[in-house]
Order: structure tokens, then sequence, then C-alpha cells
């Protein structure tokens, strides 16, 4: 590539500094909004992961089929490399009886100390504090049931349960030491936690599962149908796609709509390049009728064409980085609250009510390599046209 | 006056003096035009079908209630005066059916496992002319209308998660009105399929006299009325008709008791405006170039319409009559593709069910038949045909404060 064609590209460029602008700026527009976009959808997948699926159902689940070897499986897991934390969940439902009140309750069995290494949940005690260890007979209640049965902090609770399969209930007496508020309205109003060698006590029959948080560097599958040839038909392995379908397919759903929004953007964005290549070579025909005339050949006057092509397309795609990559970090940084509606159906989700973002690489160079590639397919036009530029005649067919 | 004037003529002419950018432009016009108007008819489509489901299949139109029933579903706050209450409702001509229920939170059991449940005592008559979960039996039958059977009609989902089938029995524990735990055994006889997944494993159903015996409650006590109206847009004036009539009771329209559904037309609203609006700004930008082009390459042919005595109004018109063109023809291919696309897919519906657990999270069926509420078409294309006025506006602002001489001399 010569200088010479850089040069007049450039100067071409400024010779109508309008119309650059004008194909400059959707260009910059376009990749603004497709990286706005895809981080905005990032950040709200990564809530989902960290809010929703992490502290519910983990990465990986892992059920032992009986309880004798449910000890074993915790040996195994502390020490796999690819496990970044690990906590046994142990879920049955029950009734509790306050007062003279009996409620029909989750009954959520944790170990208290990974537990707060893997959902924080010491970090959503309202009043009260979090359970001891060495565990004791000691519960925490959601907020929401213990408003509904005005229990106080350190109030006697009863736990109904069976010792085996045909005994008649009995009860065991614990102590409120904390409430927690939980997200979800219905989740508030009646979840019990208890401490899992507690519930083991209580439930004798039934084995936990073991909530596996990864590191990102895996993938799931992986690591899963590896873990599965490891510890053998003793075990269930779920990933979290397998235990929340919903969840995973409704990430999947609205990517699919910001793929459909963002194929808009960029549909527009190629006829708004088009557009420009057009005027371009049309309104300087017998300009590049005279270039051919005085000896410069096609593929010289094609680079020059290019080159006023690349460099639009460059700067509108740094001027579009330019100004979302600012914007995007500082969202990243601190999400934007959001109130009314949106908000309220976020919460009933159980959501943050915020819009979270989350900047990735991808997000960057999907628009622009697709931006380049537009560009590349209508590079087409300006060829057609110098090639079959007839001198005398548009020499001699002035515009007007 | 003809309508056919010199500046309608000459606009016509010019669009066809550049086809091929005119054309573009108007692709991109059919093409945002055909997508926006798609996007906002299947999005009613979706939030119509999710309300529709959800009032036939769970909400009903209207709830009577206790006025301390709650989420705790206490066995005591049943309705006192259900005998009175039936005998007015029975009367209303603008009720098609109602249906009383009993409901109280149990535990389903087995394996020593146990699981939380919504149960419901229902009269299976007056449940079937209500709402319409029976139709979604996949497996046995539902309720017979015989009273007092033990027979319990339970979803797939928790079918699948207990793992029990049709004729298989269900232990079911509760707390009845004496305060004291209760057990009672009830046979499965039907297992229905909800696009639902939580309702699906929460709600179960049995014949209401069993349950009331069960849980030692007087023969005519239920907790909750479902009615369901001939004409669901009277539900505000018969909550405030009734609550006139009954202080003593909490009754409730289905935008109370599922707020999320209520103000999900007012989610949808905002979502027509955002993607119409960032859909139609970028398009902004495309007008505006091509117009541009189109204007400021022809700045000598305006100069020379001015020396041959165009005034300014007539240059003005001339410019909008093409935007109109083009406007009006990329509008009119467009809407009728959506048109025809809308059309199609309302009846034979949009079969989503690749995302249907997505879909069963939002509580509507996979097919989802798109539709354009009255004002939804002239909103789009007002404010498409705004958008291409705002387009044209700067280029001829630049064409008419030039001289004659001025635009003569320019060089493009």
């Amino acid at each position: 590539m010569s200088l010479l064609s850089v040069k007049l590209a450039w100067r071409n460029l400024w010779r109508n500094p309008r119309r650059t602008w004008l194909t400059v700026l959707p260009i910059s527009l376009t990749i603004f909004l497709a990286v706005f976009l895809h981080a905005q959808q990032a950040g709200l997948e990564n809530q989902i992961l960290e809010t929703l699926i992490l502290p519910n159902f983990g990465h990986l689940q892992i059920q032992a089929k009986n309880t004798v070897t449910q000890d074993t499986l915790a040996v195994y897991l502390a020490h796999n490399q690819a496990v970044k934390s690990f906590t046994p969940r142990l879920e049955n439902y029950g009734q509790i009886r306050f007062k003279t009140q009996i409620r029909n309750v989750a009954l959520l069995g944790i170990s208290p100390t990974s537990e707060a290494n893997f959902s924080q949940l010491n970090e959503k005690i309202t009043q009260g504090k979090y359970l001891d260890t060495p565990e004791k007979n000691q519960i925490l209640i959601s907020e929401g049931l213990a408003n509904q049965l005005k229990i106080n902090i350190l109030d006697t609770i009863y736990i109904y349960h069976s010792i085996s399969e045909k005994s008649t209930q009995s009860v065991c007496k614990v102590i409120v030491r904390g409430f927690i508020k939980l997200k979800s309205t219905e989740a508030d109003e009646n979840t019990v936690f208890i401490p899992i060698t507690l519930m083991n006590l209580l439930f004798p029959s039934l084995s936990s599962t073991y909530l596996i948080q990864t590191k990102h560097s895996i993938p799931l599958e992986n690591l899963a149908s590896e873990m599965k040839k490891k510890l053998g038909t003793h075990y269930t392995i779920k990933t979290w796609p397998e235990t929340a379908p919903d969840l995973a397919q409704m990430i999947q759903a609205d990517q699919t709509a910001g793929w459909f929004l963002a194929s808009i953007f960029y549909l527009l964005c190629g006829f708004n390049i088009f557009g420009t290549i057009l005027m371009i070579v049309n309104e300087r025909r017998q300009e590049l009728a005279i270039l051919k005339a005085i000896g410069m050949n096609t593929w010289k006057i094609l680079q020059m064409l290019y080159n006023e092509i690349v460099m639009i397309c460059v700067l509108g795609i740094f001027i579009g980085l330019l100004f979302v990559l600012p914007l995007v970090g500082y969202l990243e940084a601190s999400p934007l609250p959001l109130s009314g509606v949106w908000g309220q159906s976020l919460q009933n989700m159980g959501f943050e009510p915020t819009l979270t973002f989350r900047l990735q690489a991808s997000a960057i160079y999907l628009p622009t390599a697709l931006m380049l590639f537009i560009m590349c397919l209508s590079a087409w036009y300006p060829r057609q046209i110098v090639r079959n530029l007839v001198i005398n005649e548009t020499l001699k067919n002035k515009v007007f | 006056m003809n309508f056919f004037t010199l500046e309608v003529r000459l606009a016509w002419r010019n669009l066809w003096r550049n086809p091929i950018r005119n054309f573009l432009l108007i692709c991109l016009i059919i093409i945002v035009l055909g997508f926006g108007t798609y996007a906002v008819a299947f999005l009613n489509g979706l939030s119509f079908q999710r309300l529709q489901d959800q009032l036939n299949y769970s909400l009903g139109h209207l709830k009577i209630t206790h006025p301390q029933f709650d989420q705790a579903k206490n066995v005591h706050n049943f309705i006192p005066n259900f005998s009175a209450v039936k005998g007015v409702l029975q009367r209303n001509a603008s009720i098609e059916a109602f249906s009383g229920r009993c409901n109280v939170r149990a535990l389903a059991q087995k394996n020593n496992r146990q699981w939380g449940i919504d149960l419901y005592g229902v009269d299976a008559k007056a449940e079937k002319q209500t709402l319409q979960l029976y139709q979604k039996i996949t497996q046995g039958k539902y309720l017979s209308e015989k009273s007092n059977q033990n027979e319990v009609v339970i979803g797939q989902s928790l079918a699948q998660k207990m793992n029990i089938r049709v004729g298989d029995s269900l232990i079911l524990q509760m707390i009845d009105k004496e305060g004291f735990i209760k057990t009672k055994t009830w046979q499965v006889v039907g297992i229905y399929k909800y696009v639902n997944q939580k309702f699906e494993s929460t709600h179960i159903f049995v014949p209401i006299e069993s349950l009331q015996k069960a849980l030692n409650l007087p023969t005519n006590a239920v907790h909750q009325i479902i009615i369901r109206l001939k004409d669901r847009n009277i539900t505000d004036t018969q909550v405030l008709d009734y609550q006139a009539k009954w202080p003593n009771l909490k009754i409730q329209s289905w935008q109370k008791t599922a707020p999320e559904l209520a103000y999900l037309d007012v989610l949808m609203e905002y979502f027509f405006w955002i993607f119409n609006g960032i859909i139609l700004f970028v398009l902004l930008m495309a007008i505006v170039n091509t117009m541009l082009m189109n204007i400021l390459e022809r700045s000598e042919e305006f100069g020379l319409l001015k020396i041959l005595g165009m005034n300014n109004g007539r240059i003005l018109k001339l410019i909008f009559w093409e935007t109109l063109f083009i406007v009006f023809l990329g509008a009119s291919i467009g809407l009728s593709l959506a048109g025809l696309s809308i059309y199609y897919g309302q009846n034979y519906g949009l079969d989503l069910s690749i995302y249907s657990a997505a879909w069963a999270g939002w509580g509507s069926s996979p097919i989802v038949y798109p539709f354009l509420k009255p004002y939804d078409l002239l909103k789009i294309t007002s404010l498409l045909i705004s958008t291409a006025f705002i387009a044209a506006l700067y280029p001829t602002y630049l064409i008419l404060q030039k001289t004659a001489l001025q635009l003569r001399n320019s060089n493009v």
C-alpha cells in the first residue's frame, strides 16, 4: 500500500467532513449500543448465576444415594483441585410448633461454617446472631415467618420429626438464634435453617446434597463427567442447567432476544455504511475518471477508496468504544438501582432490583469484528464501479 | 385543487433518479418497521397468553376470603356465612361461575421425606365450571362429582419428585381446626400438567367434603371463593359492589392477588417505547444520511429551481413529499409483511417449545399467538413518520438558508 493512497484517502475524508461524520456517528452508535447491550446481558446472566443459581443450586450438586457413602464424598471434594468451595445441605419439609401454633415449613439443614463461606448466609442476619460452632440445638428462621408467628430471638420452638419409618412423631426442642431476610417472599414466609448435624439426627434416613462452587476455568460438563467416572454409581451428579432448567433456558431466551435486537442494529449500520460507500463512489465518478485518465490504475484507485472506508469504520468503532467503555466500566462498579415496575418485577423473581453490567472481552470484539465484516462485504460495490468506469462517457456526462 | 401538484409529481420522479439509494432506504424501513411491529405483536401475544392461562387455570377473576386469611392459610379463617354469600352470587347475572374451596397448607409424605404443598378441597362440579384445570389432566381422570371420595389430583412435577403414579396412595399431613396434626391417606386418580412448574409441584386437589371432615370443619365452611365473570373488564366494579355488601370479607381482584400479572401490561408498554425508540434512533441516522446526500448532491439543481421562481415553501413541500414517498413505500411494504406474518402466527401459533422450560417458569403455554393492540400500529407509524420528517429537516434547512446563486456555485 502506498503512502500516497493513504494520504489521498485521509484528505478525501475531510473534503466533506459532514458526510464523514454522518457515517462515523451511526457506526459509533451501533458499537455503543451493541457493547452496552452485550454487557447488560452478561451482567444479568452473571447476576442470575451469582444470586440465584450459586447460593441455591451450586454449580454442581452431588448426592450420595445412601447415607453411608456421605463422608467419603466430603473427603473427595476437599481434595479436588477444581472445587473452589462446597457445602452440604439437607432439605425437608416439616412442622414447627411455637406456643400453640403449628406451621408447615421448609427445614433446611446447613453446615454453619461452610455455608457462611459458600453463600454468605451469616451476612443476611437481620436480628440476633448466626449459628454457633460447635452446633447446638439452635436454629435461624426467616423474617417473614418470625413476624407472622410473632417469634422473638431466644424463643423456644419445637420441631416435629420421626426417628424411624414407623414410629409416630416426636418433637425436638430448639432455640431461635437469629432472623434471616430471604429475597423471595414465599421462601421468607416458611424457611427454617437448622444445623445439619441436628438435621441428620432428626431425619436419619435422608442423605444430604453437596453444593459445589467450581473454579471458572474448567467447563462444567467435563468436570461433571470426570467426577462421575471417579465416584461411580453411588452418587448422582447434576450440573446447574440440569437442576434449574428454567433458569438456564431463561438465560438462553434472553440471549436470543438480545441477538435479535443487536442484529437489527448491525443491519441498520450495514445499510448506512453501504449508503456512504455508494455516495463516496457515485458523486466522484468524474474525479475517478480523471484519475483513471491520467494513468492511475484501477487497483490504486480502489486502494484509496478502501483506505477511506477503513478509516471511517475504524474511527467510528474507536469513538463508539471511547464512550461506551468508561460508561460500562462505571456501571459495572456501581449498578443502576431500578425502581417502579421494573424493580418490582425483578424483586419478585428473586433478584436485586438493580441493572448490573459486566464487561467481557467478547462484548467488545464481537461487534467490532461484525462491523469490519459488514465493511468488507460492502467493499464489493466500488470495485464494480471503478472497474466498469468508461472514461470518455463519464467525463462528458456532467451530473447536472 | 389538483392533488398531483407540480411538487408532488417532481418528488415522485426524483425518487427514481437515484433508485439504488432510495431503494436501500426503503428496504431499511421495511426491515425496521417489519421487525419492530412483529416484535411488538409477539410480546403482546406472549403477555396475553400468560394472563389468559393464569386466569383460566389458577386465578379466576375475583377471590373472596376471610379478612385474616393470608399466606399462613390458617384453618380457622373460613368464610362464616358461605350459604348466604352463595345465594347472592347465584343471583348475579354477570357471574359465569364460582367455586368455594377449602385451602390449607399440608405436607405430603413418602419414605420419611416430606414436601410442602398447598391443599385445595374443591367441589368438582363448581370447580370445573370456574377453572379449566381439569382439561390439563394427562394421566388418569379428574375428581369425580360424587361427594366424599378419597380422591386426589396432583401435578406432574410433584408426581415425579415423589415418584408416585395414578392409583398410588398419597399420605397428607395437615393441622386441623383444633390444632392437632392429622394424617389422612388419599388415592391418586389423576395427574395434571400445567405449564407452571411451581404451581404443579405445590397445588393438589381433593373433594371438599373429605377435606372438611379431615379438618373437623362444618360442612359449609370454605376458605376462598373463586369467581369467574362473564366479562373480565367489570372486575373492579364487582369488587367495589361486593366489598360494600360484605364489609367483613376480603374481596380481591386478580390484579390484587397476582400483581405481577397486572403490571405485565405496564412492563410491555415500557418495552415498546425502549425497543422502538432505540431502533428508530438508529434509523433516524440512516434517513438523515440518505436525505442529506439526496439533497446536497442536488444543491445546484435547487439553485436552478430557485432561479426559475420556485420559492422556499414549494422547495420545502418538494423535499417533504420525497420523504413521505420513501416512508410510505417502506412502511406499506414493511407493515404488510409484518401483517402477513402476524396473521400466519394468529392462525397457526408460534411454537416456542424449544424454550418450554423457560416459558414454564414464566407461566404460559409454549405456543404464542401474536396480535396487535388497536393503537400499536398507529403509534409505530406515527413514530416512524415523525422520525422521517425530523430527519428531513436538517438537509432542508441547509438548502433553504442559501441563495440561488450560492447554490448554483456550490460544488458538491
